[in-house]
């Protein structure tokens, strides 16, 4: 079943990291950030955070917790997942912003707490980083109307 | 774990990228296997490894930890690079794949798909151009260069679409730019090979460039990897050198061991081609197949008998064609509906975790657009109501024919649009015990028009979910159809439709023979049974042809007539997007306020927004009958009539977006809910709770709709060629698609922007 469901869903495990948001240190680790995509918009996003002990070496296993905050004190909140990205050295979530607007960002790693104040912009820009699953329909649109016009219009010249 | 076995372990699934490679391996695997047994010289087994390893390096390249640790690491990020540049493309041009894969295409699918481009002068010049070397040099360095510009490296880095496009840039161009070199049928060798190696050694210096400048510029050129975490002990600025380095030897490597090659076959005296330009004639390569699938002439695919029928396959086919499978399949469904009953009446209030919530709104949902979708009707073969309708039946034996004033497709559309609408005023998702009693009714409804009327009325002038599927049944890959019609025309029982001592005919009135498309078919098999001849089957079908047949068919008469079939069709498409966007936040909030104003304000406010839905629909299906006859120069079409039968053709055509917004709503439910566990939690079965990410749904839904928009513009645009045509045929079909195809494109929009709003999920809590 978890195969079928993996195969099925395209994009189900591609959280590879994204830009990062911020970096800051808290107690004896060192906390990086990213999100996918880069600027945040309404609707899900990936936030994928690494943790390094002081020597730089990343740390795996330990328990992180995602949030965001918004002004109005909306609270959405997950546990990150080891493995649950691409790169094995990150704890991968998604969390869903229900509106645009001015958020806070938490971070939270056992006892340590980093955060950071994010912009969450509407939904359109979405849109644009899913180009695999769109730009198809532009291209082979033009590619059968091309057609069209290559079988209606068209002197059939020998092919060699 | 340490760093290095994370790397390691760093390995991901895209099956954007992953399944396109598997269906080019499998594809070229099938052709080189019909070419190597024809001429094993040409296609010996080193072109099938080649081949292969090139789309092993591409799966490497992007799905391996260098890629996953590209974004923290350069010197992971530039090996990338390389495998997409330098190593992949030359292996896969060794492959010489455009015959294999040529070869292994249907022969049908290649004369009405390819043959077209193939022959056209201006795409071949188009396509030379960009082989030839000098443009193909360029482009090639050009974007080698101009990706690794900070700007854009940083930009690519930070968004992963521009990445992706980074990516896909690479690969194009050195496929390109390894064409000249490798010489890749069918194109002409253009440059002698002393050429070829200068054109090498040109591109290694603006490798040794580049790398040069990685590594002796003195500072971390790229902020991404300057400001970002380092996980590995040494610095930006080594990692860069790094890069460098591996750019700069290996990459050097890549362009002068195929130069030295080159310079050897220059040198030895058994040079088969020796340096002189010369025309691959494609009599070296094609055979008989070859030029069958590459024909002059364009001409339809004729077939007089269909041999594939999914009831004739082994094992699976008997099953299928057992009547007690029906039956069983039934009394599963019939068991599951009593179980949504009981937990509705006597179960938790909250929805999401009721069986009556989950179940029918959720789970059932999407695995009907599922089943229509991969097969056909297939709720309908297995929909429980019809054994209360064969108990109503056997109980009155009803002689009564329905009433003549109700046989149309107004009343079952009618329920359609009045289930949508109640669906949304009285929150039916929410109302456990709501949704019971509508179980319920309807299995009362179906024991008494069927105890009462003869045939199957209910189904065919009531149900409206039997209505809903009859229409999106329209993309369905299968359908119950005649096998040989030299067979029907000498058959003179008509069991088909009569029925014999054995088997019942069809209770809907479907004559096979003149059966197109599955409307009003219930996939249930009695004709299969009934014909002597074995001559019905569930065959594969072009998924939407049906809408395209204008002539007469059996129980409807001429489809673009039958003006409540167009209402009953335009109802099934509107209603798809309607039904979406109010889950969305904007409309969601515009019912909220009219919930404000009590129970009576929440059924106002949907009612204004499918009638606005509708209005907008049937403003814009007049506007495109207008618009597309504009030229039109016959008298005849200017009738009403005629406008109302061009409304009701085209408006088929859309059917497939509707279906296509119906099945990435109902899959984003099923799919994001994660309700499943809930629903087998209450019935006690052991599972592993499965919920799939938003981002992929996202994309599902996308592609989905995109299917849906192209099915529904070739359609139209078949309906738009249909008509005679003038001295210039393209532009005038032309002229009569364009105000279809934007009502198909702002419609996909609209589907478009309704994914992007963040939903309500309906039932899950």
């Amino acid at each position: 079943m978890r195969v079928l469901a993996i195969l099925l869903a395209p994009w189900l495990l591609c959280a590879d990291g994204g830009a990062l948001l911020f970096r800051q240190q808290a107690g004896d680790r060192i906390l990086s950030v990213f999100t996918a995509p880069a600027e945040l918009t309404a609707g899900p996003a990936e936030i994928t955070v690494l943790v390094q002990g002081e020597n730089g070496r990343p740390i795996i296993g330990e328990p992180v917790e995602v949030a965001l905050i918004d002004d109005g004190g909306t609270v959405v909140s997950k546990n990150a997942v080891w493995g649950g990205a691409g790169n094995s050295a990150l704890a991968a979530t998604r969390l869903l912003a229900p509106h645009a607007g001015d958020w806070t960002l938490c971070v939270r790693n056992g006892a340590r707490l980093v955060s950071k104040k994010v912009k969450v912009r509407d939904a359109p820009g979405r849109f644009l980083s899913h180009w695999r699953a769109w730009g198809f329909v532009p291209v082979l649109l033009g590619l059968f109307l091309w057609r069209q016009w290559l079988v209606l219009n068209g002197k059939p010249a020998g092919l060699f | 774990m340490s760093a290095e076995a994370l790397a390691f372990s760093s390995w991901r699934w895209d099956s954007g990228v992953a399944i396109p490679l598997m269906v080019a391996a499998w594809l070229y695997w099938l052709g080189w296997r019909k070419l190597h047994s024809e001429r094993p010289r040409r296609y010996p087994s080193a072109r099938l490894i080649s081949f292969i390893a090139g789309l092993s390096l591409v799966a490497l390249a992007i799905l391996s930890p260098f890629d996953a640790f590209g974004g923290l690491l350069l010197a992971s990020h530039m090996i990338q690079h390389l495998l997409l540049m330098m190593a992949a493309p030359p292996l896969l041009l060794l492959g010489q794949p455009i015959l294999p894969i040529v070869r292994a295409l249907p022969a049908c699918f290649v004369r009405t798909v390819f043959a077209p481009f193939l022959h056209a002068a201006g795409l071949r010049r188009w396509c030379s151009f960009l082989v030839h070397p000098v443009a193909a040099w360029l482009l090639y360095n050009a974007m080698a260069v101009g990706w690794h510009l900070p700007a854009f490296y940083d930009a690519a880095l930070r968004n992963k679409g521009l990445h992706e496009l980074e990516h896909l840039c690479f690969l194009v161009t050195a496929l390109l730019f390894w064409w000249p070199v490798i010489q890749v049928w069918p194109t002409a060798t253009r440059w002698p090979k002393a050429a070829i190696v200068g054109y090498l050694a040109a591109a290694d210096v603006v490798n040794t460039a580049l790398s040069a400048f990685l590594v002796f510029s003195g500072h971390a050129l790229y902020a991404t990897y300057r400001d970002g975490p380092r996980i590995w002990g040494f610095s930006a600025l080594d990692d860069q050198i790094a890069a460098g380095v591996i750019m700069w030897v290996p990459g050097s490597v890549a362009y002068l061991l195929p130069a030295v090659v080159l310079a050897m076959q220059m040198l030895s005296a058994t040079s088969p081609d020796g340096n002189a330009s010369r025309l691959v004639r494609p009599s070296e390569f094609l055979g008989t197949a070859e030029k069958a699938a590459i024909p002059l002439k364009i001409a339809p695919v004729k077939r007089a008998k269909r041999d594939w029928d999914l009831l004739r396959l082994p094992a699976l086919g008997g099953i299928l064609r057992a009547p007690l499978f029906r039956r069983g399949l039934q009394v599963v469904m019939f068991a599951l509906a009593a179980l949504v009953m009981w937990d509705g009446w006597f179960g938790p209030p909250v929805a999401g975790l009721n069986l009556a919530g989950i179940l029918p709104w959720i789970e059932w949902r999407g695995l009907l657009v599922i089943g229509l979708l991969v097969v056909g009707n297939v709720f309908c073969f297995a929909c429980p109501f019809l054994l209360t309708r064969e108990a109503g039946k056997r109980l009155f034996g009803p002689r009564r024919r329905w009433p003549k004033a109700l046989r149309s497709k107004w009343f079952a559309a009618g329920l359609l649009t009045a289930f949508l609408v109640t669906y949304e005023s009285f929150g039916l998702w929410s109302r456990p015990a709501w949704t019971a009693w509508i179980v319920a009714g309807y299995f009362v409804a179906a024991f008494t028009v069927d105890g009462l009327f003869e045939g199957l009325s209910f189904c065919k002038y009531v149900c409206p979910i039997g209505q809903f599927n009859f229409v999106a049944s329209v993309v369905s890959p299968f359908e119950v159809k005649v096998k040989d019609m030299s067979i029907c025309r000498a058959c003179r029982t008509y069991d088909c439709i009569r029925g014999n001592q054995n088997h019942r005919g069809c209770e809907l009135d479907l004559f096979q023979p003149l059966k197109q498309g599955s409307f009003d078919c219930t996939f249930c098999l009695d004709c299969v049974a009934a014909c002597p001849h074995l001559n019905v089957g569930v065959l594969p079908v072009v998924p939407g042809r049906a809408v395209l047949v204008e002539q007469r068919r059996t129980s409807i008469g001429r489809l673009a007539r039958r003006w409540d079939w167009t209402v009953l069709g335009l109802v099934f498409t509107a209603g798809a997007f309607v039904n979406a966007a109010a889950m969305t936040g904007p409309v969601g909030e515009f019912l909220m306020k009219a919930q404000s104003l009590g129970a009576m304000g929440r059924l106002g406010g949907t009612v204004a927004l499918y009638g606005a839905g509708f209005g907008v629909t049937a403003l814009a299906l007049a506007v495109c009958v207008r618009l597309s006859r504009l030229g039109d120069t016959d008298f005849s079409l200017c009738l009403e009539t005629s406008r109302k039968e061009t409304a009701g053709s085209y408006s088929w055509a859309l059917a497939p977006l509707g279906m296509a917004m119906w099945s990435g709503h109902s899959l984003f439910h099923l799919l994001q809910a994660g309700s499943v566990g809930t629903v087998l939690e209450r019935l006690a079965v052991p599972h592993v709770t499965l919920s799939v990410g938003p981002d992929a749904v996202f994309s599902l839904q996308l592609v989905l709709l995109g299917v849906g928009m192209l099915m529904s513009s070739v359609l139209l645009w078949q309906k738009a060629s249909a008509g005679p045509k003038g001295q210039r045929p393209w532009l005038e079909t032309l002229r009569a698609w364009t105000p279809w195809a934007a009502f198909a494109a702002a419609l996909y929009v609209a589907g478009v922007w309704v994914f992007l709003q963040p939903m309500e999920m309906r039932g899950a809590g």
